[in-house]
């Protein structure tokens, strides 16, 4: 009998430690797009608590790059996420809307229909991103399973259920973002923030010719099981398409969809045949396909308009369950200061957004022949950081962080390096090796962020993301 | 149905699940189901071939027994033995008759004799073929008595665990244990336990350390034009340790898995590297083949009975047929010519060594005259090895050409030894997997005792330790998945 029960426990011991440290190889192995774009929104919507959410957009790239929840959160305080995957296909965009369901409740989804213009993603890391970025249910196993047998692959369906087989070689690849949550996960709310510009050609409808396109069975299909869905959950349902440069046979389908949504008594919102929207397409867009945050903006605006016109939907601002809104659209914003920086060549304008900005450090090293060679154009800059005139001929190493003012170096050959912790892992190495070209002046981790021959040095450490946005030399 | 696929993973539980709460006396029609299914999951088509193997030994079988005369005995079992050879030779061996008889036909000048049939070859058909043929062997010697009913007898051919790829069982210990079946206990928690052990040892040894090394094998032997000393030097060694964990993985999969099940299996593998001759070698390998090869072959021929010509021919024989059976080309039949020339010349030689020894005082019981023994033997081995790899003569020429002429040692330090398919990281994954194989080589050289049973001497905790450290590291640096498709046991093939 003792021998039975601790047969019994030992067995009980081993399930135990097994399903455990499995859980954690999975964790740090499942598919996440650690590579930094992070294009699948569901780590952010595992991280909402249950029924905050009032409107939902769903949508593949078109959808995440044209509609900013945090701009409708500026606007009017509506709580609006979007439930948005790279290459959102049809199977994924409905599995993706019941997953979604099952901790929200959400009065309006804004359905977008992009997904009728692609079929098998031909980007294997957009197909993992849909089918292996839920997580594991009947829901994740029916998708996997729509899916694979829609394009002939049945033989892989066990393969992407048990998940094993496709993740496991992420071993090779695994970084710290694997192990440590990537914050920004927590709070953003789907939107994909992109502030720099490419001119295209035209958006709109009126600027192409419809050419011929079949609207499939499939389509209608498509689009009943999302139907049926709102009238069993509830939902006011709402069919829309991204402004983007879109085809003659992209327009003749929206049309389909257009003709659909009348049958059904249903809106579609193709926001190509909303000039009224003032789309600039110089500075409006990312590429052909998408919106950056300026277009983005006034979608968003309309979508604002449109949903306090039609819906009661209460506004949220002030509430503290609603903080990750504030804290997406303080991100959204703080993004735009990271691309200035980016794109300006004026020390003046590079110190200034530097000053305004929250939640980083930055690191100053002035060194070399600034004194003797150049005139006392960053005299006045410094002198804004608290870098008094005599520390200014002397030269040397800061670290600005949470309001204060640290000296790291003196740019004394006799010195010993400085070391300071930058956010959670990183260890940031200041140090004088003789000349001003030297690599391990500034390092931080394996990194060298040298002056490289500049006079002054600027390196942003974002404490949000732990990792360094941006390198400023003059 | 791989054993290291989700397939199995889903097929086995169930199976256990079923035949855990089925009555003792009809576990064995479950099993016999099982292993039907898991046979067609191959090829359905080919399910007629293993009926009519079972169908034919079975009814020899009964007939062997009931004649009365031991001419009518012979004639029977010789009638046995040639269908179950010719369904072998028809599936196996026919592209190799004609492609050979058109090669002397062409050399006269007369055209070539265009083949009747074109077939896939049957995963298992060597296996069980011969297992049905051991069984009427034993039954014309009396050694065991024909079995009546007839689902025992189909489950004794065809029990999945050993079915594809072995090991090739006696009658006397896995018919004789499938007849118990209704009488003993079969689950146990000792049983399960080693079972499970070896199961995971066996994957292990498949997914880490065979398929790994096979990568870089395999790209060697597809790049030949790239390669030079080091590399073939490297891809021979590589395929003495991928044939060693892919077949003796298989094998601990298959032992374990019918250890589970409560039915206990022949050894197939016991640390056969660590062998001092070629002769200990294959004491040490493939156990279940090289043992039917001496009981039905060897030991008929005359065995070591009739004088050293004789033993030397019969060798020669053996090892000849030997390396026809594991595949139909020339280059398998010249690796068993190798085989039994070590052995011969290891014999012949024994005499001269002993006095050479002698002479210059060697003291052969100290470690480094073993070690260097055990170094030796493996060498013999590993060179032997490119002749079973090289799938044609052709290929072999190009490998060994290479492999004595084109010294090239900077390709070490120039790292592009990693072009081959591993980089460094799965390298050091290779080296430390091949280390934990060895340390456990060593243990069951010393114990003689398998790892499951070794692991069920162990306390609780340390068990339970290496099963999850086992299963993290397959799950986690095992080869498979979907952009993995070379995980077929190599054995399969032959």
């Amino acid at each position: 009998m003792k021998k039975k029960i601790l047969s019994f426990i030992s067995v009980l011991a081993f399930v135990l430690i097994l399903f455990f440290v499995l859980r954690s190889v999975y964790n740090a192995l499942r598919w996440k797009d650690t590579t930094g774009d992070y294009l699948s929104s569901f780590d952010q919507l595992y991280a909402t608590e249950n029924d905050l959410i009032d409107v939902v957009f769903v949508g593949p790239s078109h959808c995440y790059d044209s509609v900013y929840p945090a701009y409708l959160w500026e606007d009017a305080g509506i709580a609006s996420f979007d439930m948005s995957v790279s290459g959102q296909d049809r199977d994924s965009s409905y599995h993706h809307l019941v997953e979604f369901l099952k901790t929200q409740k959400p009065k309006v989804v804004f359905f977008e229909v992009a997904a009728l213009i692609f079929d098998q993603n031909d980007n294997i890391g957009n197909e993992y991103r849909n089918l292996l970025s839920m997580r594991p249910s009947v829901n994740s196993v029916t998708l996997v399973g729509d899916y694979l047998k829609r394009y002939g692959r049945k033989d892989e369906i066990l393969d992407y259920t048990a998940r094993f087989p496709i993740i496991h070689t992420r071993y090779r690849e695994l970084d710290r973002k694997d192990v440590i949550p990537y914050e920004p996960n927590s709070f953003m709310r789907g939107e994909h923030i992109r502030w720099n510009a490419e001119e295209i050609e035209y958006w709109g409808s009126e600027n192409v010719e419809a050419t011929p396109a079949e609207f499939r069975d499939e389509y209608t299909e498509w689009l009943d099981k999302v139907y049926d869905l709102s009238v069993k959950e509830g939902f006011s349902l709402v069919l829309w398409a991204a402004p983007y440069q879109l085809s003659g046979y992209e327009k003749t389908l929206f049309e389909g969809v257009a003709d659909y949504a009348a049958d059904k008594g249903l809106v579609m919102l193709d926001m190509n045949r909303m000039p009224e929207l003032g789309l600039d397409v110089s500075t409006d867009f990312f590429d052909t396909a998408h919106c950056n945050a300026h277009g983005a903006k006034k979608v968003s605006d309309y979508f604002a308009d449109y949903i306090l016109e039609n819906y009661d939907i209460p506004d949220h601002r002030g509430d503290v369950k609603y903080a990750q809104w504030d804290r997406d659209l303080e991100y959204v914003y703080r993004q735009k200061s990271i691309y200035d920086l980016s794109v300006t060549e004026d020390v003046n304008e590079y110190a200034k957004i530097l000053s305004e900005m929250k939640d980083v450090s930055v690191i100053i090293s002035l060194e070399g022949e600034y004194g003797r060679y150049y005139d006392d154009r960053y005299r006045e800059v410094l002198s804004a950081f608290g870098i008094s005139g005599e520390e200014y001929e002397k030269g040397g190493k800061w670290i600005f962080t949470g309001g204060e003012c640290i000296k790291g170096h003196d740019n004394d050959l006799q010195e010993d390096p400085f070391y300071y912790t930058l956010g959670k892992y990183d260890t940031l190495k200041l140090d004088f090796e003789g000349d001003f070209l030297h690599p391990e002046n500034v390092m931080i981790g394996h990194d060298s962020y040298s002056n490289a021959g500049y006079c002054l040095l600027f390196v942003v450490y974002d404490d949000i993301t732990n990792e360094v946005v941006s390198t400023g030399r003059f | 149905m791989l054993f290291n696929s989700v397939e199995f993973l889903i097929f086995f539980p169930i199976v256990l699940a079923v035949y855990l709460i089925l009555p003792k006396k009809v576990k064995y029609i479950w099993l016999l189901i099982a292993s039907f299914y898991f046979y067609m999951s191959w090829n359905p088509k080919y399910v007629v071939l293993i009926v009519f193997s079972i169908a034919v030994t079975y009814v020899m079988g009964l007939l062997i027994e009931k004649a009365k005369k031991v001419s009518s005995k012979k004639w029977v079992l010789g009638l046995g033995i040639a269908a179950n050879l010719g369904v072998l030779f028809l599936f196996k061996y026919l592209d190799f008759f004609f492609d050979n008889l058109n090669s002397l036909l062409s050399a006269v000048g007369i055209h070539a004799v265009e083949k009747p049939f074109d077939f896939l070859l049957p995963v298992g058909i060597s296996f069980y073929t011969f297992q049905a043929i051991g069984y009427c062997i034993d039954v014309y010697r009396g050694e065991i008595k024909a079995e009546r009913n007839i689902a025992r007898y189909a489950l004794f051919v065809s029990f999945f665990p050993q079915l594809v790829a072995g090991p090739i069982e006696r009658s006397k210990n896995l018919l004789s244990q499938i007849k118990e079946m209704g009488e003993r206990r079969l689950w146990t928690y000792d049983g399960i336990v080693s079972g499970f052990g070896m199961m995971l040892w066996g994957l292990f040894m498949k997914m880490m350390i065979a398929d790994r090394v096979g990568i870089f094998v395999d790209s060697v032997y597809d790049n030949l034009f790239m390669t030079g000393t080091v590399e073939t030097a490297a891809a021979a060694i590589g395929f003495s340790l991928q044939i060693y964990a892919d077949f003796a993985g298989y094998s601990a999969i298959a032992i374990g898995a019918a250890r589970v099940i409560g039915i206990n299996l022949m050894e197939n593998f016991n640390t056969p590297y660590f062998a001092t001759s070629i002769a200990e070698f294959w004491r040490r390998w493939h156990i279940s083949l090289s043992t039917w090869f001496r009981d039905y072959l060897y030991i008929p021929l005359g065995g070591n009975r009739k004088g050293k010509f004789r033993k030397y021919l019969n060798l020669l024989i053996t090892f000849l047929v030997s390396g026809l059976w594991h595949g139909a080309s020339w280059t398998f039949v010249i690796w068993g010519g190798i085989h039994a020339a070590y052995q011969i010349i290891e014999d012949l030689f024994k005499p001269v060594r002993e006095k050479v020894d002698k002479a210059l005082e060697v003291d052969r019981n100290v470690f480094s005259y073993k070690f260097g023994q055990i170094f030796f033997t493996f060498v013999l081995t590993t060179f032997a090895w490119i002749f079973f790899r090289a799938r044609s003569v052709s290929v072999l020429g190009e490998y060994l050409s290479r492999l004595f002429t084109k010294w090239d040692p900077w390709v070490l330090s120039d790292d592009s030894i990693y072009g081959f398919g591993l980089d460094a990281r799965e390298t050091i994954i290779l080296y430390l997997s091949v280390f934990v194989m060895l340390i456990v080589s060593f243990v069951r050289y010393k114990k003689g005792a398998d790892i499951g049973e070794i692991l069920l001497r162990q306390n609780r905790a340390f068990r339970i330790i290496v099963f999850v450290l086992l299963i993290t590291a397959i799950i986690v640096f095992g080869e498979y998945g979907i952009d993995f498709d070379s995980n077929k046991f190599i054995y399969f093939d032959f």
